[in-house]
């Protein structure tokens, strides 16, 4: 272990290395906030897993998740609380993944997936996937991916001229967004009345009734996405650099691209398969990470880490704040989404 | 009007290239040959297809027509990674991503010599620190790049492509937007990169600063050359008239001897 280094790479930044086959850069402020962001977002899901109807204290909850302690307090915590809590870390995390790609992607702290139309084409895919299939996890989950990706493909393409810049895809993708909203409604209001009461529940972003079967497949497919995103990732941040500098660096800039919006996508589709259009949580995780971590390039990890913490403590809010009236989460990431995005519009006209 | 450049081996031939954007074609045609360990410096009016050229040479515009051969291969044979570690490109434009260093910018030049798993192996740590040296910006490293001023953030650029490790490098306009001290800063930053036995090909608008740092010389106009070689030979009234449309005197200049260009104007 070592920093042989003679680069100056600033305060708390050097380099590791493990022979010659393995070398990580590490940044230590990066490295503690993620931690710190990891660890508030557990304590909060154990607090989480204590609180509702019947209140568990805290260590018997860690009882109960190391299994020393049997009982009701064990089917509480673990058999009905414990997925919905996973869920919130997981999707929080997956949104502010995607958020982060498309964000790097267009090189705009507005180009987050919920702004430019992809989030609403994966709720219009699971409402077909509701209305016209009738439901059920997978076809939604499955609707949902295609309703992101066919979303993403209009984007692109209207957007393409030699190439997409990152501000006209999100031009192009708020366009997007109003038509497939008008849509979504229409959808609602053509359907048949339980069908609609199933879809509008489930349109405004909740975690309510989620349960293990969903936490399965939903781990699943993010570990094939995190895997994809590692062999993409570095690529990413050469992309940043512009099109013509990246492939002058031996990367072809549009295959690239394409990889990384389809993956994006199916981040954000995961979480919209489960609970529904959750908006903000992309938007905003991403960037008060990086003002935390003070770090540039993409920022990966520190982003999914505040995803999962934006996530979780949302959807307690959502759960106790009006109890026992249960809140979406949706309602609850629009609200503090709302606030941060019109701080960042403010700061942005001010610096303009 | 292709003149042989025999004294040495072309790094980079262009042969019969036809290059355009959609339907409008700006170059037609159009055989160059680009002589290894010079400076070669490609000058013209605006839209006379230098840009286009360069961009040709590296791969980032496909002919047409024709075809580009790099050490006697056709660029279309290289695989996009081999080809990074055999040519640099500086882009006309280039946008730092906001909130990066300049070592972080620095090193993403390190791309093309990378695998998963190596972050900064020691020869990148060797060729990050060696391009920084090069180009005086080793005191800036732990600078974020949108801080730093034009010429300063330029040169950090040229680092990174410096860090590449190529024997040849492209600069498609490296010199505008920056003020004058810093136009000639960089003009003698790539006679040292060249004194290294580098080869470097570079666009540059202003016809003298091509005159005193070009080695080599390639006019343009229309999409095709019109004249090439030493400046000394090449730059005559004549060629700038048939280049520029502009009347003009060519004598020495004063500070290094080589051509100078003034134009005489309508006020003689």
């Amino acid at each position: 272990m070592s920093a042989a280094s003679d680069l100056d790479l600033g305060p708390g930044r050097f380099v590791w290395r493990l022979g010659d086959a393995l070398s990580v850069r590490v940044d230590a402020r990066a490295a503690v906030v993620t931690t710190v962001l990891v660890l508030a977002a557990l304590a909060t899901g154990v607090v989480a897993l204590g609180l509702g109807d019947y209140t568990v204290p805290v260590p018997d909850v860690l009882g109960a998740l190391a299994g020393t302690l049997d009982g009701p307090a064990r089917t509480v915590v673990v058999g009905w609380r414990l997925p919905r809590v996973l869920l919130a870390l997981l999707l929080g995390a997956a949104l502010a993944v995607s958020g982060a790609i498309f964000q790097s992607l267009t090189r705009n702290p507005l180009g987050s997936p919920d702004v430019i139309g992809f989030a609403s084409g994966s709720y219009t895919g699971g409402l077909v996937a509701i209305i016209v299939l009738g439901g059920g996890y997978t076809t939604v989950a499955a609707g949902s991916l295609a309703g992101g990706l066919a979303t993403a493909a209009a984007v692109y393409l209207l957007a393409y001229r030699r190439g997409v810049q990152g501000f006209r895809l999100i031009v192009v993708g708020i366009g997007v967004t109003a038509l497939l909203g008008s849509l979504n409604t229409w959808l609602v209001l053509a359907a048949e009345l339980q069908q609609a009461m199933a879809a509008s529940a489930w349109g405004a972003g909740s975690l309510n009734g989620v349960g293990w079967p969903q936490v399965g497949p939903t781990v699943g497919v993010l570990v094939v996405l995190v895997v994809a995103l590692g062999l993409l990732g570095r690529r990413a941040s050469v992309l940043e650099m512009g099109d013509d500098a990246a492939h002058a660096l031996g990367l072809a800039p549009e295959r690239t691209r394409a990889a990384l919006v389809v993956v994006g996508v199916a981040f954000t589709a995961v979480a919209t398969a489960v609970a529904g259009p959750i908006s903000f949580v992309a938007l905003a995780a991403p960037q008060l990470a990086r003002r935390l971590t003070r770090a540039g390039g993409t920022g990966l990890a520190s982003a999914a880490a505040m995803g999962a913490l934006l996530l979780v403590v949302s959807d307690v809010l959502a759960q106790r704040a009006f109890a026992p009236t249960q809140l979406p989460v949706g309602v609850v990431t629009v609200s503090i989404g709302g606030a941060y995005l019109v701080w960042l519009l403010v700061r942005e006209a001010r610096r303009q | 009007m292709t003149t042989t450049t025999s004294l040495a081996a072309a790094r980079v031939t262009a042969r019969g290239l036809t290059l355009g954007y959609g339907d409008r074609t700006v170059v037609t045609g159009l055989d160059l040959e680009v002589p290894e360990g010079e400076l070669t410096v490609v000058v013209g009016p605006n839209a006379c297809g230098k840009s286009t050229l360069l961009r040709a040479l590296a791969r980032l515009l496909r002919p047409s027509q024709g075809d580009v051969l790099l050490d006697g291969r056709s660029l279309r044979d290289f695989g996009s990674k081999e080809l990074a570690r055999t040519l640099g490109l500086l882009p006309q434009t280039s946008v730092a991503p906001s909130g990066i260093t300049v070592a972080d910018l620095v090193m993403r030049g390190r791309y093309p010599h990378q695998r998963i798993g190596r972050q900064l192996s020691r020869e990148d740590a060797v060729a990050v620190a060696r391009a920084m040296a090069a180009t005086g910006v080793t005191a800036l490293a732990p600078r974020l790049v949108e801080e730093l001023s034009g010429g300063q953030r330029q040169r950090v650029w040229v680092a990174m492509v410096l860090a590449q490790e190529t024997g040849t490098l492209l600069l498609d306009e490296p010199t505008t937007f920056l003020d004058i001290t810093h136009q000639y800063d960089l003009l003698e930053l790539l006679v040292d990169l060249h004194r290294e036995g580098r080869t470097l090909v570079a666009v540059l608008h202003d016809l003298n600063q091509a005159c005193r740092y070009g080695t080599h010389l390639v006019a343009m106009r229309d999409g095709a050359v019109v004249a090439q070689g030493a400046p000394a030979d090449v730059v005559t009234p004549e060629m700038v008239r048939e280049v520029f449309d502009l009347e003009a005197m060519v004598v020495p200049d004063p500070a290094v001897g080589t051509p100078m260009v003034v134009p005489l104007g309508r006020r003689r």
